[in-house]
């Protein structure tokens, strides 16, 4: 009894001795992450939001992107030139940088960080495909099993070649880069994650689970304590001066409204705002002007099975297409966040036409496409999704609407890893698809029609009519300047997928943050990545 | 005892490889794909593939059963799917946390539940036997959930006296451990009060009574002694649940132990997380339930094991 009543007197001491609320430190902001933690701080295995989130802070590519235009801009590599057929890149490396290890930045880390992102025992992030699958040797790099007859031997497996042979050694400031085909965005591409440049020999034996990569970034990785916190540091020799935020602490807060109650209790500087919330927050001045909301480039859609007999049929899906009330599902479950979606481009990419709408909302028209596809009674479907609540609160938003055009829209919605793999085998009628793009060009968006991957092909967008079409014009615009003749090649796509209403877009999504009135400069990016280099602390 | 100690042990092993048959057999009926999860909506078949070969999914299942068993007997639980880091390294970080989260907990169980439980037998039907009787109520009644939400709003947000949530050997534990404790606390304030209301009616209490012994004598040294034996075997499968996750706190309060380590391992289909993990909660709890056992002769000198 004794010891009970000790510990019960220690337990208060402990309730009152170490109350109170730490004062903020000045230099120091607090953020939490937006999904769960990172998965890992190895960019070339990089693939969540959370991951990509320290990897940006952290590490540098050839190429940055502007914060506000998100059009690429000199990093590591301080120039560049570009042959007249758009085959070889040449890149001139800034001469003042240095890793956090102490050593130059030179050429062969250029290498070593392409080379390792090409093989598939360490480059198993999907932003390895994205940086270098135009890039001549990928095909060695990433050799692909031949597909032989039954009864035929399997041949050896060729083993990949461990470098991409496209990417040389000029001189110690010089590398050069040959793509096979002279891809317009590729400067864009060396933006993403996985193209960010590591100490030559840094990952042999590293464990970058402890120590983070070592880069040339503003900030390095101090301490990463699993389900808890990451803590960055400024990096005092960042070579484009140190940063005003010296220490950023990335916490581990996977709900959201824990995140909120975070952020007004004064210990989170930046925190998510579920739509949940978002009444509360707009009817508290104080928490209101700290709201902010910045437009994502991305699409909400379904991506239909083109197989399926019902939503084979190009009625079907453009009669449920025309029935979506999808204002009134942004203004009551979105809470006004976000953009109609009434073709395949969100608004700020250039191929953007605000006047364009392939699916103004007509309950008639879709009553008459049901009835002549063989439904005048109306028709069945089911959405499958996965646990996400918003976008079940979508669907079941959805389905209060084009209930009026005699659809009967049902929301199936199980585990993610359940969803998945019903997605990539594409058993069900039509599902969700939270598509944010990797990088801002609009091809990035024809992807959510190319059958390049196993989830689309198995849905039958390899062999609809215009495929062929649809690939032609792909390869035909990536390859084409910027401008306006490479905008008309991409909305020409997106006129024959809004004709044969190959997906069914609902929303481009808008992305809301509490941001600290402290917070100034640019503290998050239009990329909605946060920028703590760009931070000004007022 | 030693010898009855040893063959508790040694009766462990056939338990803990159905646990291990059981688990693996599980997670592979269920539906999902780890690889495919992964992958994302991205793959192709040929990084699916190599996806799969990299976590070994392509084996047979008998030869991921065979390779698997063949790790965990060398105490090897392998590597995290999503995370690529070593189980054992992950098992090992969330441990420190949820242990110091559930012997908080049972500490603020303990004390005030056996107290409350004590007056509410001594004051039987009194005013504080209704109000104790009603705090277990509310114990058991109230979703941990909403507790931990209510204590955030309160000692975080409106008081500010306490961190709303986060990890933390120190002032973070103050409100996870409370809102753990409540369900615990409210068992073993009802398992005290019924025991001790019947120790309270034998012959020895009124022997000691009638000898003119002061009442809270008569109650520490004779009737609680008495009365420890269930308290003590709630006590210890209480701990044993508290210790293998305080599952919804752990979320609530953004808490890195196991309970959430276990649920995110799941919904990822990380087999070896979910495999290591299971193996421990059943040390655990085995450990627990010996270790409660080999109490019995200590609280009950009757009880004595051949």
């Amino acid at each position: 009894m004794k010891l009970f009543i000790r510990a019960f007197v220690v337990f208060c001491v402990l309730m009152t001795g170490v109350i109170g609320v730490m004062a903020q430190d000045d230099a120091v902001v607090t953020v939490a992450f937006a999904e769960s933690q990172p998965t890992t701080l190895d960019p070339h295995a990089a693939r969540t939001n959370d991951d990509f989130l320290v990897i940006r802070n952290v590490c540098e590519g050839l190429t940055n992107y502007d914060p506000v235009t998100l059009e690429p801009i000199p990093a590591l590599a301080e120039s560049w030139t570009v042959s007249d057929d758009g085959l070889v890149y040449t890149f001139t490396l800034r001469s003042d940088v240095t890793f956090t290890d102490g050593s130059a930045l030179d050429a062969a880390d250029v290498k070593y960080s392409f080379d390792r992102l090409s093989d598939p025992a360490f480059g198993t992030s999907y932003t390895a495909a994205l940086v270098l699958r135009d890039v001549a040797g990928w095909a060695e790099a990433r050799p692909v099993a031949p597909t032989v007859a039954e009864g035929t031997p399997t041949p050896e497996p060729v083993a990949p070649a461990g470098q991409i042979s496209g990417v040389e050694v000029i001189d110690p400031q010089t590398v050069q880069v040959t793509l096979n085909v002279p891809v317009t965005s590729f400067l864009t591409r060396l933006t993403l994650p996985g193209g960010v440049i590591i100490a030559e020999g840094s990952a042999e034996g590293s464990d970058f689970l402890a120590t983070g990569p070592v880069c040339t970034g503003a900030y390095t990785v101090e301490s990463w304590a699993q389900n808890d916190q990451v803590t960055l540091i400024a990096n005092a020799t960042y070579w484009g001066g140190a940063p005003q935020v010296q220490t950023v602490n990335i916490r581990v807060i996977p709900e959201a409204s824990s995140q909120v109650i975070e952020f007004e209790a004064g210990s989170l500087d930046i925190s998510l705002a579920p739509e949940a919330d978002l009444p509360r927050i707009r009817d508290d001045a104080a928490l209101n002007e700290q709201l902010v909301t910045i437009p994502t480039l991305s699409l909400y859609n379904f991506r239909v099975n083109l197989n399926d007999p019902k939503m084979g049929d190009v009625r079907v899906r453009r009669a449920l297409s025309l029935a979506i009330n999808r204002q009134l599902v942004i203004d009551t479950v979105l809470q006004g966040q976000g953009v109609p979606a009434v073709g395949l481009y969100p608004p700020g990419l250039t191929t953007y036409d605000e006047n364009y709408n392939a699916f103004e909302r007509d309950l008639e028209e879709a009553r008459a496409l049901l009835a002549e596809a063989g439904y005048p009674d109306g028709i069945e479907l089911t959405v499958r999704t996965d646990q996400n609540e918003t976008e079940n609160r979508v669907l079941n938003a959805v389905a209060a609407t084009v209930v009026e055009a005699g659809i009967t829209f049902n929301v199936s919605s199980t585990e993610a890893t359940v969803y998945t793999t019903d997605r990539t085998e594409c058993t069900m009628e039509l599902g969700g698809i939270r598509w944010t793009m990797d990088y801002p060009d609009p091809e990035n968006m024809v992807v959510l029609l190319l059958p390049n991957a196993a989830t689309r092909v198995n849905c039958g967008y390899g062999t609809v009519d215009v495929a062929g079409e649809i690939s032609d014009l792909y390869t035909q615009g990536i390859s084409l300047p910027f401008g306006e003749e490479r905008d008309a090649v991409f909305r020409q796509i997106e006129q024959i997928a809004m004709d044969n209403v190959l997906i069914v877009p609902v929303y481009h999504g808008a992305f809301t943050r509490l941001v600290s009135s402290r917070l100034g400069g640019t503290p998050i990016d239009n990329n909605g990545t946060l920028r703590f280099a760009l931070m000004d602390l007022q | 005892m030693l010898q009855y100690f040893l063959r508790r042990l040694i009766q462990f092993i056939p338990t803990l490889l159905g646990i291990y048959i059981l688990t693996f057999a599980l997670m592979r009926v269920l539906p999902g794909d780890a690889a495919q999860f992964l992958e994302g909506d991205r793959g192709d078949d040929q990084s699916l593939a190599a996806t799969r070969a990299r976590l070994g999914l392509d084996e047979p299942l008998t030869t991921q059963f065979l390779l698997f068993f063949r790790d965990a007997v060398q105490g090897e639980l392998g590597r995290s799917f999503i995370t690529n880091r070593p189980v054992s390294d992950m098992i090992g970080q969330a441990f420190p946390h949820t242990a110091a989260l559930a012997i908080c907990a049972m500490l603020i169980a303990v004390t005030v539940g056996i107290s409350l439980g004590i007056t509410a037998a001594m004051t039987q039907n009194s005013i504080w036997d209704n109000i104790a009787r009603l705090i277990a109520l509310i114990g058991v009644s109230v979703p941990v959930f909403w507790l931990g939400l209510q204590l955030q709003i309160l000692f975080g947000l409106q008081l500010r006296l306490l961190p709303v949530s986060g990890a933390g050997f120190d002032e973070h534990l103050i409100l996870p451990s409370v809102a753990a404790s409540f369900g615990m606390m409210a068992v073993l304030m009802r398992i005290t009060r019924s025991t001790l209301l019947e120790v309270l009616n034998q012959d020895y209490i009124r022997t000691a009574r009638g000898k003119g012994l002061h009442p809270r004598r008569v109650i520490l040294r004779h009737a609680i002694s008495n009365a420890l034996l269930p308290i003590v075997t709630v006590w210890g499968t209480g701990l044993a649940s508290l210790l293998s996750g305080t599952l919804l706190v752990e979320v609530i309060f953004s808490y890195p132990g196991m309970g959430r380590l276990l649920v995110d391992s799941i919904g990822a289909r990380d087999y070896p997380s979910v495999q290591g993990l299971v193996i421990t909660f059943a040390l655990i709890y085995a450990g627990l339930n010996l270790f409660v056992d080999m109490l019995y002769p200590i609280v009950d000198p009757r009880i004595r094991y051949a």
